[in-house]
Formats: structure tokens, sequence, C-alpha cells
């Protein structure tokens, strides 16, 4: 036999990943332009460069996260196996802790400052994931891949990328308002986007 | 340290995601099984590799149709694939009897026929539908006309009349292993004009019609 099958099947499934990678390119570009947008419209906190190295290092990590790491994974560009995976959660919600809280977690326990309320940052970040979301259900990207659990993986992405722009965003140093105006609208924005993206994956993919 | 390997199930799981590694390990470990499979039925060792090659792809562009059914997902995903083996493996054996009725020439072995009967299900049942069928024959006949005469001509007696490269080399009075050079050459070619897809459902085409 002239053929190698195992060699053409492989071309198609890399010809196939490909032609994925060009359809998501723009729906990603776009969600980058709207948060750019919004930091640019809103302004950036001023103490931005002056936070705790840690911190910063987290957020730049969040970025990475929710710009490449997640949406590959949910668009089904990257295929880490497990161990890979289990650490890419646990990196992502380290590091959204990290980045909105920062290092000095023991003034969370005290309990001061702020407590749940509805305020600008929620209505931030939960705005902004919602748009994101919406970019992300029109292009498709909660249902590129078969398992359903990709539209988790597309959720985390934009969480993170809402919680990076509100902390980008808001110069709040209060822990009780970080913890609940920042990380819990992300926690929260997740939690919506999660069921929105199940639904979308089940509609579009039938099951 | 032993690492557990995925089961088949997993693998086709995420073959089915668009994974290309995980069709490598699901390739590498059911690739010996069929090809056991196939070398019983046909008998033949380079038979049986040729139907591997062709169980694979059908098997590829049928994929969005596999289910898991049973309590065994492992055992579903080996006997899928045993399934199309099985039905290509008839269908060429089918093709061998018909090709032996036409020489025969007097119906003598008519009850052959019978002897391969099966209740599995028909390869029809693979086959694309008609409108794409002739569009990608359409496109295949383009990309042959761009092909040299001597790797079109080998193309044609293969897939299109079916013959087998030692009938082709007969035909041709060249020596079999030129045969086959012209032809992985000309499938090169071709899996290049068409693109991998279109390729490959131009095999599956092939794989079906020049049984029937």
């Amino acid at each position: 036999m002239s053929l190698d099958a195992a060699r053409l099947i492989t071309a198609d499934l890399q010809l196939a990943r490909r032609a994925r990678a060009r359809h998501f390119g723009p729906a990603l570009i776009l969600s980058l332009l709207f948060v750019g947008g919004f930091l640019v419209l809103e302004g950036m906190r001023p103490d931005l460069w002056r936070q705790p190295g840690a911190q910063l290092l987290a957020q730049l990590a969040v970025w990475g996260l929710c710009l490449v790491a997640l949406p590959a994974v949910g668009l089904g560009l990257w295929f880490p196996p497990r161990p890979l995976r289990i650490g890419l959660v646990i990196a992502a919600i380290a590091a959204a802790v990290l980045a909105a809280l920062g290092p000095d977690l023991g003034r969370i326990l005290g309990g001061t400052g702020q407590g749940p309320q509805l305020d600008y940052c929620v209505a931030g970040t939960v705005g902004t994931g919602l748009v994101v979301l919406t970019i992300g259900v029109l292009s498709g990207a909660f249902a590129a891949r078969r398992r359903a659990t990709s539209a988790l993986w597309v959720s985390g992405g934009l969480s993170l990328m809402a919680l990076d722009a509100i902390v980008w965003h808001c110069p709040s140093d209060d822990p009780g308002h970080n913890l609940f105006s920042h990380l819990g609208a992300a926690a929260l924005l997740m939690l919506l986007a999660s069921v929105a993206g199940l639904i979308v994956h089940r509609r579009q993919r039938g099951g | 340290m032993n690492v557990a390997q995925p089961g088949l199930a997993a693998l086709m799981d995420r073959y089915l995601d668009g994974d290309e590694r995980a069709f490598g390990q699901l390739h590498a470990a059911l690739s010996p099984r069929l090809r056991g499979l196939l070398g019983k039925l046909v008998r033949d060792n380079a038979t049986a590799e040729d139907l591997l090659q062709a169980t694979l792809l059908k098997a590829h562009l049928a994929r969005e149709g596999f289910v898991v059914r049973g309590p065994h997902p492992d055992a579903a995903v080996q006997a899928w694939y045993a399934t199309i083996a099985r039905n290509l493996a008839l269908d060429h054996l089918r093709g061998q009897v018909r090709e032996r009725r036409r020489r025969v020439d007097g119906g003598e072995d008519r009850d052959l026929m019978q002897e391969i009967a099966t209740d599995l299900p028909s390869v029809e049942e693979w086959q694309v539908d008609r409108d794409t069928a002739a569009e990608i024959t359409r496109r295949v006949h383009e990309a042959l006309a761009q092909l040299p005469a001597a790797q079109r001509e080998v193309v044609e007696l293969h897939k299109l009349a079916g013959l087998s490269m030692a009938e082709i080399s007969e035909r041709l009075q060249i020596r079999e292993g030129a045969v086959r050079v012209r032809a992985h050459r000309a499938y090169k070619a071709l899996a290049r004009v068409l693109g991998p897809g279109l390729f490959l459902a131009a095999m599956q085409l092939w794989a079906t019609r020049g049984q029937a």
C-alpha cells in the first residue's frame, strides 16, 4: 500500500487545529481590544508598577493564563496531559487569589474592610466578563471542542481576564473590597459563564 | 515508576476532540489487533496491511458518529474499529469473488457469494451521500489531470479499475517496484493538491466503490 493512513490523519487533525486557531484569533483580539479599551477609558491604577513584586507577577501570570493557556485548552488548540491540566487549574486559582489580594493574605483573616456589596468594581468585573462571554458565544468558543468541560476552560479564561482588568483599574488596598468586589465578582462571573457556556455547548453540540 | 496508560476510550475521546497525540497512541494500541484480525480474514499480509490503512481512514471520516454503547467503553472502541475492518475485509473478499466470477465466465462460482454472507452492517452505511461523492469525484478528476501521465495511469488502474500492483506491473510491462514508486508519488501529489481532508474523503470513496 502506498498510503500511510496515520500520517494523513495526523495531517488532517493538524489542519483542523490550524483552522480553529484562525477562526478564534479575531475573537481573542476583539476581547483583548475591549478589555484594553476599558482600561484606557476608565484609567489604570496609578500604583500599578509599585505593587508588591509577587502580586504584579501574579497579575502578569493571570494575563498569560487568560490570553494564552486557558483559551488554548478550551478551544482545542493545545492538549496538555492530565497532570499539566490539573497544574494549570491550581496555578490559575493561586494566581487569581494572589493577583487580587496580594501576598499579605493574613490581613484578610483579620476581617477588616468592606463586606459583600454591589459596587462599581463588581459591576465592572461582571460587565466586562459578560461582553467577553458574548464574544465567546458568538464565535462558537464554548462548543469548539466535543467535551463539555471545554466550556469551563473558556469561562475560566474570560473570568481571569475580567479580574485582571479590574485589578489593573482599581487601586484599592482594602482587603475586604479586594476579596468581595474583585475576587468574589470574578468567582460569580466564573459561575455565570460556566452555566451559560455549558448550556451553549449542549445546544450547539446537541448533547 | 509506572505511569498508568489511558484506556482506549479515553484515547478515543481525546482523538475525537482533535488531539493528534491521542490518535497516535490509539493507532499504536489498535493497529496490531486489527492487523491480526484482517490477516485472519484475508490470509494475506499485504492485503491486510492495505485494509488496515483503509480501516483507519474510514474510521477517521466516520468518527463523529462514534458513540460509546454498553458498560465497557474500551471494548466499544475496539469493537467499532473491528466492525469497520471486518466490513472492509468482507467487501474485499466479495470483490475477489466477483472478479473470479467474471473470469470463470460461466457462473459456476455463483454460490461463492453465499460463502461470505454476513449479517454485519454493510459498507454502504459508511458511504458519503451522492452529492458529496460527485463533488469529491469532480475535484479528484481535476487533481488527477494535473499528474504526469505515468502516475495518473497507475492511480487509475489501481483505484478506479481496482487492479493490484502486480496486475498493473504486468499490464504496463514494468517492475512492480516501479509501479509502487509511481503510486507513492502520485498519492503524495494528490494529497498535496486536494489537501488532507478531501484526499481522505477520496480514499474512502475509492475504498467503498472499488469493492462494489
